[in-house]
C-alpha cells in the first residue's frame, strides 16, 4: 500500500488530509512538525509527503531542504499553504517541493494530485 | 457531531487560549518578536482550520486579525492597548461562534453583521498604517461612497431573492458590483453594439434594460441614436469589470456592494428576506455545490500540463543549493509518475539515464532535454496547433495525453447544474487550473516576430489609410453619400483597432530603463576612481518603462554624458573644497514618464558651463562669426556644445575621446525622435534632459516629389509649405534666399541637396514648391518640385551600408507597395 | 437578411445587425400591430434592440437561448 506522510502542526488539518486520503486507500501518517517528520522519513521513507509551510521547530521549508539531502528515495512532496503569493511558491520548489497546494484544500483537489503524483519511487 | 468538526473545537480551544495569553504578555513586552510572531502562527493556524468548514463569520474575522498581526510583526504599526483590545474582542466572538458550533452544529445568521463590524474595525487599523499619506485615495473613496448613498435607491428594484443570494455571496468574501452602463448617443456609429458587450460579462446575477429618455413617437424616432442604460449586479472584482467594458469606463458607473447596504435595502423595505431560515441554507447549499463542482477529465489533463510545468521551472533553477541532487531525484520521480499516468512509459528508462548523467556532472541539463523532448514539444505541438487553426474542445480531447478516469463520480450528474449558472462559476475552478495558467503566463518570445508583427501592423496603418480617400472618391467621384458614410464609419472602427493592436504590440515592446541605468555604478565608480574624485551616484526611477530600441539607443548618449560630467563637470575633491562645496560631487540621474515620453535627466553640481568660454572657443573654431558672437545669448552659447566639431575640454582626456562630442549624442538622440536640453549654470553645476517618445510609433509624413521622384518628409520637422515666385528669389553672396514675414529665408534645392543634376520645376503660375523645415541653425526652406498629402507611416532605420548616410531619416512601405524614402532636413541642410 | 418579414409577424433569426434597425423601424410605423418571432435568435444588435423598446410589440415566441431570452425579457416585459 502506498504511504502518505501528512506534517502539520495543526491537528485539524492533519485529520482533514487523512480522513481525504485514507478514504482513497492510502495509508497515512502525521507529523507535527518539520524535526519529527524528518525522524519518520529515515525509519521508513514515504512515497508522497504532503507538507505546510507554518510550523514551530523546523518549517515547512526547512523540512524539505533537510528531506532532499537524506541519503533515501525521494518522493514527490506537496507544499500546502494559505499563502498564494507567487514568491512562496517560488521559495517551495527552490527548496525542493514538487507541487503546490493552497489551503483549504478541496477533498477532490487533493486526491486528483495525490493520485497523478503517486508512482514507484526509485532510490 | 463529525469527528472532524469535533476536532477542530478541540484544536480551537486550545488555540484561543493561547492567543488571549500571548495578547495580554505582549501588553507588557510589546517589542517580543517570539511572542509577536507565536501570537501570528496560532493566529494563522486557527484560520486556515477554520478555512476547512463554511464558516465564513469566523474566517473572516480571523483573517483579518492574522493581517494586522502580520503589520504589527513587520513593524508597521505599534502594539498598542486598543489595538489589543479589538483583538481580545475578536478571539472572543470567535471563542463564541465555537461554543455555538458546539450545540447548535452550525452559525446562526445574525452574527454576521457583527462578524463585519469586527472585520471593518480590524481592517480600518490596517489601513490607517497602508494609506499614509496618500490623499488622492482619500478623497477618491469618499467620492465612492458618496455614489454608493445613491445607488441605495436604484437597488430597490432588484428583486429580494437576487438580493438574498448576493448578501450571501458577500457573506462568503465575494465581490458583488451594481453596474451602470449608459452608452454614448452615437455608440453605433463607433461600430459599438452595448448589448452584446453587456451579454458578455461574467459572474451576472440580475440585469435590466431601460431607456434613458421616455421614447418619442415612432414616426420622430431615430434607430442609430443610443437612448438605452443596462444595469447589472455581477459577482466579479472590479477590476474584471473594468477590463471588460475598458472601451468604454467613461459611461460605466460601478458600484462595490456591501452586505449592508444590501440589507439595509431590504429592511427598509420590511420585507427581511433573512427571515425564513430554511430558504437561505438552502442557497448556501446550492452555491457550495455548484463552487465545488469540476470537470476532472479536463482538470486531470491540465494538472499533468501543470505538474510538468513545474518540474521544467525546477530544473530550470539554479543548481547551487546542497540539496540539489535529491531534488533532481525527485523531480525525475515526479516525471516518472507524470508519464505513467500520460501513458508514455517507454520514456522512463531514458528519464533514468538523464537523471544519472545529471547527478554526475551535477547540472539539471540533461534532465532538462530529456523534458524537452518527451513531454514539453508534444505541448508545443498542441499549442501551434490551437493557433494555426481552430481546434475544437473534442479534438483536443481526444488527443491520447491521458487516461481519463472520473475521479468525483457524482460530477456528471452535476453538469446541468454547472452549464446553468454559467459564468458565474468561472472565478471559482479549483487552484490548480488558476496556477496552470500561471505558472504559462511569461513567454520568451523572438525578437524578430515581434518586430515582423510591428512591421505588419505598420502595413496595416498604412492600407487603412486608403479608405477615407475611398470614401471621398465614393462621395465625389461616384456620388454615393450613404456608401461614403458607412466607409467613413467602419473606418472609425479599424482605426481603433488598428490603434489598439499597435499600442498592445508596443507595450510587448517596453522594457524598464534599469536594463540600462544597471551598469552606471559601476561605470561612475570606475572613471572616478581614474579621475582621483569623489562622486557620489543617485539613480531613481529605474522602473520607468519605454520601447527597446529607444532604451537601447540611450546607451551610448548616456555613457558619453555621464563621462563628460565626470570628466568635465565634478572638479577634483581640492577644488571643490575651495569653491565652498563638499568633497564629494553628486550626480543624479532620474528617469520619469511624463504624458506619453520618457524623460532622463542627468545632473552635477560641478562647475557648470561658462558661456563665455564656449562663445570664445566656437568663434575660434569658426562655429560662429563676429556678429553672431557678438548678439549670442548665454544658453545658445552653452547649445553650442552640441554643434558639430565642438570640444572644450581643454586637454583632451582619454575617457571622453577625441572628436567625439556632444554632437553625437544629440544626433543619436533625435535619431529616435528624441531631444535635448542643457541648462547649466557657473559653478553651480549642468543639468541635461532628454525627452524621449515611449515608442517608435507611427510617423506623419509629408509626401514631396522631386525629379519625378516621391520623398516624405517628417511632419515634426515641417514648420510651412509656400508658393514663392521666382521675382522674389533673391541672393545674398552665392546663397539663394528669400523674406518671408520679414525673416530671411535660406533657400535649398532637393535635387542639389540630392546630387540631381536638374532644376526645380515651376508650376503654371511660376512659383517654386517651398517647404520651410527647422534645422540646427533657424528655418530654411527646401524647394521641391510639388507637395502631396502627409500619411502615416512607420519608419524603418536604413540598413547596412545606407545607415550612414544621414540625410536619410529611413524608409517606409506605402499603400500601394511602393517604398518612400523619408529624408532628414536636418542634416540634409 | 437576418429578420424575415411576412404579412404581421417579423421571424428574427441568428445575427440581427446594426443595419436592419432602419428597415425594422419602418416596418413598425407602418403594421404597428405586428408581432414578433425570436424564437431562432441568437443576437441582435442594440440598435434593433431598442426600436423593439420603443414599440412594444408582441412577443409570439421568446429565444431557445435562456439567458438571451432572460436579457429580453427584462427589455421588453414590463
Amino acid at each position: 500500500m502506498k504511504r502518505i506522510l501528512v506534517i502539520d502542526d495543526a491537528a485539524t488539518v492533519r485529520m482533514y488530509h487523512k480522513s481525504i486520503l485514507q478514504s482513497e486507500g492510502y495509508e497515512v501518517e502525521e507529523s507535527i512538525n518539520g524535526i519529527e517528520a524528518i525522524e519518520k522519513a529515515l525509519q521508513n521513507p514515504f512515497d508522497i509527503y504532503i507538507v505546510d509551510i507554518n510550523m514551530p521547530k523546523l518549517d515547512g521549508y526547512g523540512f524539505l531542504k533537510e528531506l532532499r539531502e537524506l541519503d533515501i528515495p525521494q518522493a514527490p512532496a506537496i507544499m500546502v499553504s494559505t499563502e498564494s503569493d507567487e514568491m512562496d511558491k517560488k521559495k517551495a520548489f527552490v527548496c525542493g517541493a514538487n507541487y503546490y497546494l493552497i489551503k483549504p484544500v478541496k477533498p477532490e483537489q487533493l486526491t486528483a494530485v495525490v493520485k497523478l503524483l503517486i508512482g514507484e519511487v526509485r532510490q | 457531531m463529525n469527528p472532524l468538526l469535533e476536532q477542530f473545537l478541540i484544536e480551537s480551544r486550545d488555540f484561543l487560549q493561547g492567543i488571549g495569553e500571548k495578547l495580554i504578555q505582549l501588553e507588557s513586552a510589546p517589542d517580543d518578536e517570539t511572542l509577536i510572531n507565536e501570537l501570528f502562527r496560532l493566529v494563522h493556524t486557527l484560520k486556515g482550520n477554520s478555512g476547512l468548514f463554511d464558516f465564513p463569520e469566523m474566517t473572516r474575522v480571523l483573517h483579518a486579525s492574522e493581517d494586522l498581526l502580520d503589520t504589527v510583526r513587520a513593524g508597521r504599526i505599534a502594539y498598542t492597548r486598543e489595538l489589543a483590545d479589538l483583538l481580545l474582542d475578536a478571539m472572543d466572538f470567535v471563542s463564541m461562534l465555537c461554543d455555538e458550533i458546539e450545540t447548535e452544529g452550525t452559525i446562526k445568521l445574525d452574527h454576521a453583521e457583527q462578524s463585519s463590524r469586527l472585520t471593518a474595525s480590524i481592517r480600518e487599523l490596517i489601513e490607517d498604517v497602508d494609506s499614509g499619506n496618500s490623499t488622492a485615495e482619500i478623497s477618491e473613496s469618499s467620492n465612492k461612497e458618496e455614489v454608493q448613498f445613491n445607488s441605495i435607491e436604484k437597488l430597490s428594484i432588484i428583486p429580494d431573492d437576487i438580493r438574498t443570494e448576493a448578501y450571501r455571496m458577500v457573506m462568503e468574501g465575494k465581490d458583488i458590483h451594481y453596474i451602470q452602463y449608459s452608452p454614448s448617443e452615437e455608440c453605433f456609429y463607433q461600430g459599438e453594439d452595448p448589448f452584446y458587450l453587456v451579454r458578455q460579462i461574467s459572474g451576472l446575477l440580475w440585469h435590466d434594460i431601460s431607456c434613458r429618455q421616455p421614447w418619442p413617437s415612432l414616426q420622430e424616432m431615430d434607430a442609430y441614436l443610443c437612448n438605452l442604460v443596462f444595469t447589472m449586479l455581477v459577482a466579479c472584482s472590479r477590476e474584471e469589470i473594468a477590463e471588460h467594458f475598458r472601451y468604454v469606463m467613461d459611461q460605466v458607473e460601478i458600484v462595490a456592494l456591501s452586505s449592508h447596504e444590501l440589507e439595509a435595502i431590504s429592511s427598509g423595505q420590511g420585507a427581511n428576506p433573512f427571515s425564513s431560515e430554511n430558504q437561505t441554507t438552502e442557497v448556501a447549499y446550492e452555491e457550495k455545490s455548484q463552487r465545488d463542482f469540476v470537470s476532472l477529465s479536463d482538470a486531470e489533463r491540465e494538472l499533468v500540463k501543470e505538474i510538468v510545468t513545474i518540474q521544467h521551472e525546477i530544473l530550470s533553477l539554479p543548481d547551487d543549493v546542497e540539496w540539489f541532487q535529491g531534488r533532481l531525484k525527485a523531480v525525475a520521480n515526479t516525471l516518472s509518475a507524470c508519464c505513467v499516468k500520460m501513458g508514455k512509459k517507454d520514456a522512463i528508462p531514458e528519464l533514468e539515464s538523464s537523471l544519472k548523467e545529471a547527478i554526475s556532472i551535477y547540472n539539471s541539463e540533461p534532465l532538462l532535454a530529456w523534458l524537452e523532448k518527451h513531454i514539453m514539444a508534444t505541448y508545443r505541438s498542441e499549442v501551434k496547433q490551437l493557433t494555426g487553426k481552430e481546434v475544437t474542445e473534442k479534438e483536443i480531447k481526444d488527443e491520447p495525453v491521458i487516461q481519463v478516469s472520473p475521479v468525483h463520480p457524482q460530477g456528471c450528474n452535476r453538469q446541468k447544474e454547472f452549464v446553468n449558472s454559467g459564468n458565474k462559476t468561472t472565478g471559482k475552478i479549483p487552484a490548480p487550473r488558476t496556477e496552470a495558467r500561471l505558472a504559462s503566463r511569461i513567454l520568451k518570445v523572438d525578437q524578430r516576430k515581434i518586430d515582423r508583427l510591428m512591421n505588419l501592423i505598420g502595413e496595416m496603418v498604412v492600407s487603412k489609410n486608403a479608405l477615407p480617400y475611398l470614401a471621398s472618391k465614393a462621395e465625389d467621384v461616384y456620388g454615393i453619400r450613404e456608401l461614403s458614410r458607412e466607409i467613413k464609419s467602419h473606418y472609425s472602427v479599424i482605426n481603433r483597432i488598428v490603434e489598439e493592436m499597435q499600442d498592445a504590440i508596443m507595450q510587448v515592446r517596453m522594457v524598464p530603463v534599469a536594463s540600462v541605468f544597471q551598469r552606471f555604478p559601476r561605470l561612475v565608480r570606475d572613471i572616478a576612481n581614474k579621475l582621483c574624485k569623489e562622486v557620489e551616484l543617485i539613480i531613481e526611477g529605474e522602473d520607468t518603462e519605454a520601447d527597446k530600441n529607444i532604451i537601447e539607443s540611450l546607451a551610448d548618449p548616456l555613457i558619453h554624458i555621464i563621462r563628460n560630467s565626470l570628466d568635465h563637470g565634478i572638479e577634483p575633491p581640492e577644488e571643490r573644497i575651495k569653491a565652498g562645496k563638499s568633497a564629494k560631487g553628486r550626480l543624479i540621474i532620474r528617469a520619469t514618464q511624463e504624458s506619453d515620453r520618457v524623460v532622463i535627466e542627468i545632473s552635477d553640481d560641478g562647475r557648470g558651463i561658462d558661456p563665455a568660454h564656449i562663445k570664445l572657443k566656437a568663434y575660434e573654431k569658426g562655429i560662429i562669426d563676429e556678429a553672431t558672437l557678438e548678439h549670442i545669448t548665454d544658453q545658445e552659447a552653452i547649445n553650442l556644445i552640441m554643434a558639430a566639431g565642438f570640444s572644450t575640454a581643454e586637454t583632451v582626456s582619454d575617457l571622453s575621446g577625441r572628436g567625439v562630442g556632444m554632437d553625437v549624442v544629440r544626433s543619436a538622440v533625435e535619431k529616435v525622435k528624441g531631444e535635448i536640453q542643457i541648462a547649466s549654470e557657473k559653478g553651480k553645476g549642468t543639468r541635461i534632459t532628454l525627452s524621449l517618445p515611449l515608442s517608435m510609433a507611427v510617423t506623419n509624413v509629408m509626401i514631396v516629389q522631386s525629379d519625378g521622384r516621391k520623398f516624405g518628409v517628417p511632419m515634426d520637422m515641417v514648420v510651412e509649405t509656400v508658393r514663392v515666385a521666382q521675382h522674389d528669389v533673391s541672393a545674398i553672396k552665392d546663397k539663394k534666399i528669400t523674406v518671408l514675414r520679414n525673416r530671411v529665408i535660406p533657400l535649398f534645392n532637393l535635387n542639389d541637396l540630392l546630387g540631381i543634376n536638374m532644376p526645380q520645376r515651376l508650376n503654371d503660375d511660376g512659383e517654386l514648391a517651398v517647404l520651410v523645415v527647422k534645422t540646427y541653425s533657424g528655418n530654411a526652406g527646401i524647394v521641391v518640385d510639388e507637395f502631396y498629402e502627409t500619411t502615416d507611416i512607420i519608419l524603418k532605420p536604413m540598413e547596412g551600408i545606407l545607415a550612414g548616410i544621414r540625410a536619410y531619416a529611413g524608409t517606409a512601405l506605402l499603400g500601394d507597395g511602393s517604398v518612400l524614402i523619408v529624408l532628414n532636413p536636418k542634416e540634409l541642410v | 437578411m437576418a429578420i424575415e418579414y411576412q404579412k404581421n409577424v417579423a421571424f428574427f433569426r441568428d445575427v440581427v445587425a446594426v443595419d436592419e434597425a432602419e428597415t425594422l423601424l419602418e416596418w413598425f410605423q407602418k403594421s404597428p400591430e405586428a408581432e414578433i418571432d425570436l424564437s431562432d435568435l441568437s443576437h441582435m444588435h442594440t440598435a434593433c434592440l431598442q426600436v423593439l423598446m420603443a414599440v412594444r410589440p408582441v412577443v409570439s415566441a421568446w429565444p431557445h437561448d435562456e439567458l438571451l431570452k432572460k436579457w429580453l425579457q427584462s427589455a421588453l416585459k414590463k
